[in-house]
């Protein structure tokens, strides 16, 4: 790995940024979808801006569609930016026009390659993003392979350049789908040069959860069984499925959401502290965290998790169909749109805590944030004649929409009463700094260039997640009950509400 | 100045008169009422630092309202400036302007008026300071370095910012003047839990990270060895060759991070300066320009030198025909057309950035020391025995 260059550029010490990525080429597979329009070239146009890409940096969309570099880069040029800065950046910008499935695609590639290499100055560096539906990913990296693309070229200097893969999600579809896609891939590029994106994790907020468990020894003697009552994560929308109907009728909100985001938000959240951060210990010590959950057998899905789907309601006192009704959704779906499991980790830290993660579309308010639930005090010593009831501390980590953290405490009215009252003592991104957090995809990014993989899944990771998603999964299959509703725009299915009743404990309001 | 051009100077939103000696307990006072005003579940106080800007005269404020009111809405903390003003022989007048963000107190914005004789200063402010945040005292002109009032101040922040460019400088002597108490103070055992900087060498910062990625790229990591000579040019008012604090900074930063030895001490030459290390020879140029925010600024860095029998140049400068604009040359070995030419856009690193970018350092700026030590050294103002 190659992310530390401090020995290597002495100049580069001290500096806030974090260094320039060597010259390279991106080579984008699918590069006419709205992914590179609206994330992949704006976030490489802000990290070029910031001088964290190399002058040379070159980018290259292939697709079916035809177009010419000029009207490729008329069609991805962003809305915001320096107009001189543009011009510098998309001087790199490239497309060629192919058939992913047709040899003669990676002929031509090749070459360009080349060319742009001694046109640009890349030196072999190479990007492959594929930005395409994961079962073409085995045919893209045979043809690269076939080629001679998966190594850098000749000219190259083997010790300093290198080929890298970006794959974007859904890894797969189900357990089944994900370990064969694996083992395909890995029959033809080693782990080492492969990145699972998820986008979730390039989140300032979420990189944050690291910085505020490790950085701060204060949380760590209580981060366990015995201060933590349960922790909740919640991933809610007020949005329906929008344009993504066709997609999301086929995944719905666990394979959507649960199997992928929200269980690596768990994994952050119940990690052990890794050696260092620079090597693949981060990595290590979230799978260790996949490896010691609790896999339910068929009998025990229902008693663990509750699913729903959304019918007609009111978001933002405007009327909304329910999912049925939704253009591009089967009348007959029996896609959830919310689901909430409850997650256990057999280990000796979180033995006992249930983890409860929650999300769905068209619910009340958007909001992602992890809420750790502490044990109540033992002994009722303010409040009891009162009638006042003793509720947790809850330390808040929101990930969205306002990025902050908040921890409630119980403070004393003043008075000759006893009572307390909840207070928040909340830290919010916003009013803190001021500086805006860069996009998602420009920290993943520039990670990846740069060789840093820490924030991208490893395939024992994926395939751990989908281990103990796949056995819910099945039950639901199984189960042909009618499925639950709620009404848009409120806080979810009552099964929910009535779920955690029963266990002595609340969500949080939305 | 009277106290209306006071609160014109500083302020652009309303502010009540306070008394400066009786300050804790108005401060407490309005807090109070804030509350009162706005009986919510909860209310919490938006705070990450404390802030002292010391003003050396009125003209040294000149801009301030407005880079006041935007900091202050950006960051959350309580502000006193102070002006002071050699005219002016009354009492301590006292002004203050508070801002609220999402109904929450976020910030007090305290002006004193104060007139030439700091002594009760530090008394005013120390019972001020919000607790366990930092302390940021930023002075704006020259600092009276040998007052024990200022020491005072100094004693009680954690964080140092002054200008030593600020005023610019006729001779080379005029230019380094402020750079040896400066040194004294950072070097003052009684300070050593204190961080400083010069805005001089604060404003280098995008200057420096454009220079290291020129050697970003592996194979132009050699280069750096076999660099011959470096030309640093820097904006000056036409006919001034005396070169710039921060071009200076630039280059014993440069010479330091390399580790070049000094051989021959900085020395007027013919259309400029020059200093020699062992391996290196640095030039220094001034280019004239009537822009006054440009004044002092870098225009131009190049290193050249020969690499496996093939020479080369790297450079960063500013484009001739817009100077917001950087543009990068690099021809010779490990060099691609590619980059060479490259353009981007400078956003000018104006007074509320740079204050923003303080405030949000909290920590001693080795480099930044050593930067100024070589300086002193490489000027012939430092013995290195005296280090």
């Amino acid at each position: 790995m190659t992310t530390g260059t401090l020995e290597n550029n002495p100049l580069r010490e001290g500096l806030s940024s974090a260094r320039t990525a060597d010259p390279c080429t991106i080579v984008i597979f699918g590069a006419s979808g709205d992914l590179t329009e609206r994330m992949l070239i704006p976030s490489l146009f802000a990290l070029s801006e910031q001088r964290l890409v190399a002058p040379e940096l070159s980018l290259l969309g292939i697709s079916r569609r035809p177009f010419t570099d000029s009207e490729f880069r008329a069609k991805v040029k962003p809305e915001s930016g320096n107009a001189t800065n543009w011009d510098s950046f998309s001087r790199g910008v490239f497309y060629m026009s192919g058939n992913h499935h047709e040899e003669e695609t990676y002929q031509r590639l090749k070459s360009r390659l080349e060319e742009i290499d001694h046109n640009r100055g890349t030196q072999g560096n190479r990007l492959f993003y594929l930005a395409v539906a994961p079962d073409d990913f085995p045919t893209i990296l045979s043809h690269l392979s076939q080629q001679g693309l998966l190594d850098p070229p000749s000219y190259a200097d083997p010790e300093d350049n290198w080929v890298r893969i970006i794959l974007e999600k859904p890894f797969g579809i189900d357990l089944a789908s994900a370990t064969k896609l694996n083992k395909d891939i890995l029959k033809l590029v080693p782990e080492s040069k492969i990145y699972r994106i998820d986008h979730y994790l390039g989140k300032e907020t979420v990189q944050n959860i690291l910085a505020f468990r490790f950085a701060n020894t204060i949380f760590e003697p209580v981060w366990n069984r015995r201060y933590i009552d349960h922790v909740q994560i919640t991933a809610a929308e007020s949005l329906g499925v929008e344009e993504r109907a066709g997609y999301y009728d086929h995944f719905g909100a666990l394979k959507d959401m649960v199997q992928n985001h929200l269980l690596q938000l768990l994994a952050l959240v119940a990690m052990e502290p890794p050696a260092s951060s620079l090597d693949d210990s981060v990595r290590d010590e979230k799978s260790k965290v996949f490896k010691a959950l609790r896999i339910y057998k068929p009998e025990e899905v229902a008693a663990n998790t509750v699913r729903a789907q959304y019918g007609p309601g009111f978001i933002d006192g405007k009327p909304v169909p329910g999912y049925l009704q939704e253009k591009n959704v089967s009348p007959e779906s029996r896609t959830e749109t919310y689901a909430a499991v409850r997650f256990f980790l057999d280990n000796w830290r979180w033995e006992g805590v249930p983890f409860y993660l929650r999300t769905g579309k068209r619910l009340a308010r958007k909001v992602t944030e992890i809420a750790i639930v502490f044990k109540p005090a033992p002994l009722m010593l303010f409040g009891s004649n009162e009638g006042n009831k003793l509720d947790p501390n809850v330390l808040v980590l929101r990930i969205g929409p306002e990025e902050g953290i908040s921890l409630r405490f119980g403070t004393k009215i003043p008075g000759m009463t006893r009572r307390l009252r909840w207070v928040n003592m909340d830290f919010d991104y916003g009013t803190s700094f001021a500086k805006p957090s860069p996009p998602a995809y420009a920290r993943l990014l520039h990670d990846c260039m740069i060789g840093d993989p820490t924030l991208y899944n490893r395939g024992d990771a994926v395939e751990l997640a989908w281990h103990v998603t796949q056995p819910i999964l099945d039950a639901w299959a199984a189960d042909h009950r009618p499925l639950p509703t709620y009404e848009a725009g409120r806080e979810g299915p009552r099964q929910a509400e009535t779920w955690m009743e029963d266990e002595g404990r609340y969500w949080r309001k939305l | 100045m009277k106290l209306e051009d006071f609160r014109k100077l500083l302020f652009l939103k309303d502010t009540v008169e306070v008394d400066p000696h009786k300050l804790p307990g108005t401060l407490a006072k309005l807090y109070q009422e804030h509350q009162k005003a706005h009986p919510e579940e909860y209310q919490a106080r938006l705070c990450t630092h404390n802030l002292l800007i010391l003003c050396g005269s009125p003209e040294d404020a000149a801009g301030l309202d407005k880079d006041l009111d935007e900091l202050m809405q950006h960051y959350p903390g309580r502000t006193v400036v102070v002006v002071f003003d050699s005219d002016y022989q009354g009492p301590v007048q006292g002004l203050l302007a508070q801002y609220t963000r999402k109904e929450h107190p976020a910030g007090d914005l305290v002006g004193l008026h104060f007139p030439d004789d700091g002594k009760p200063l530090p008394s005013m402010v120390a019972p001020l300071w919000v607790d366990g945040l930092p302390m940021v005292t930023i002075w704006r002109g020259h600092p009276p370095y040998e007052s024990s009032w200022f020491l005072a101040l100094v004693e009680n922040c954690t964080r140092l910012v002054v200008d030593s460019g600020v005023q610019g400088g006729k001779s080379l002597e005029e230019v380094l003047a402020p750079l040896l108490p400066l040194w004294k103070l950072i070097h003052d055992p009684y300070l050593a839990t204190q961080a400083f900087t010069d805005v001089s060498w604060a404003r280098l910062h995008v200057w420096r990270d454009w220079i290291a990625s020129l050697f970003d790229r592996p194979d132009r990591r050699p280069l750096l060895k076999s660099v011959e000579s470096v030309e640093l040019e820097g904006w000056s008012q036409p006919g001034d060759t005396v070169p710039h604090l921060s071009v200076l900074y630039l280059a014993s930063w440069l010479s330091h991070q390399l580790d070049w030895k000094l051989s021959k001490p900085l020395h007027a030459v013919p259309g400029g300066y020059e200093v020699g290390f062992q391996p290196v020879t640095m030039r220094f140029y001034t280019r004239s320009t009537d822009d006054a925010e440009l004044l002092g600024r870098p225009v131009r860095v190049s290193f050249r030198g020969q690499f496996q029998g093939q020479s080369f140049r790297l450079s960063v400068e500013r484009d001739s025909n817009n100077s917001s604009t950087l543009v990068l040359g690099a021809t010779g070995p490990a060099c691609s057309s590619g980059a060479s030419g490259h353009r981007l856009h400078l956003e000018r690193l104006n007074n509320l950035a740079l204050m923003g970018q303080e405030l949000e350092t909290d920590r001693r700026d080795w480099l930044f020391e050593k930067s100024l030590e070589t300086l002193l050294e490489m000027s012939g103002n430092l013995q290195p025995e005296a280090v």
